[in-house]
């Protein structure tokens, strides 16, 4: 699942330490997730969109296959 | 992996000292077969073949019962201590790493059953007592502190 936290991140002018301290994760986590290495939970998900207000399909692209 | 059953995050630094006094003492009894006299000492025995009581102090060298002692809680804290900042993504990589190291183990366990024969695959044996929990350790560890390492000083990336 690809995502667009890394532009978020850019617009907010936030490090990944910053989000990773706002949606209550490890920075290893939001380093991985910008990575498309891990997909999150349902919870992690809305956390973020939460905190960027944005719909959460508008942060994270799902693909088929997926 | 439910995070409540995981050890405190300090257990991890006796971990280390823990593994690298268990490895050390392995690999010297693998290597000499020299016996460290200091280590000859009472220890107790479940079912000794000298003694016909249950539950004996028995003369024993305990060497490889401290190098085993040392590797298997050295293993416990390393692999199952919580992390400074313990979430989602990092239970997800304790599993990954899990069932990597359990398949990893049960490949090396069939290429001996099939490959090894007699005294060597007793020692085989022996050794992959230890395979699944090292493998998971080092899996775990590589990928959280190596393969992708946490970039804090970078403000955007």
């Amino acid at each position: 699942m690809k995502n667009s936290i890394k532009v978020q991140r850019a617009i907010h002018e936030l490090t990944q330490a910053d989000l990773a301290k706002k949606v209550n994760v490890s920075t290893w986590t939001i380093n991985m997730l910008e990575a498309n290495k891990y997909n999150p939970s349902f919870s992690l998900a809305m956390r973020i969109a939460r905190f960027f207000d944005k719909p959460v399909e508008e942060i994270f692209i799902y693909e088929e296959g997926d | 992996m439910y995070s409540n059953l995981l050890l405190p995050t300090k257990f991890k630094k006796a971990g280390w000292i823990m593994l690298i006094a268990g490895l050390s003492l392995g690999i010297l009894l693998h290597f000499n077969s020299f016996v460290y006299q200091f280590f000859n000492m009472p220890w107790p025995s479940l079912f000794s073949e000298d003694e016909k009581s249950i539950l004996v102090l028995a003369p024993n060298n305990i060497a490889d019962e401290l190098a085993s002692i040392l590797l298997i809680c050295s293993i416990l804290c390393l692999g199952f201590s919580r992390e400074p900042n313990e979430d989602d993504g990092i239970a997800a990589l304790r599993r990954e790493s899990l069932i990597w190291a359990v398949v990893i183990n049960y490949l090396l366990l069939l290429f001996a059953v099939i490959f090894i024969r007699e005294l060597l695959f007793l020692k085989i044996l022996a050794y992959n007592m230890f395979t699944v929990g090292l493998v998971y350790v080092g899996r775990f560890n590589y990928f959280l502190y190596v393969k992708y390492p946490v970039k804090n000083h970078e403000k955007l990336n």
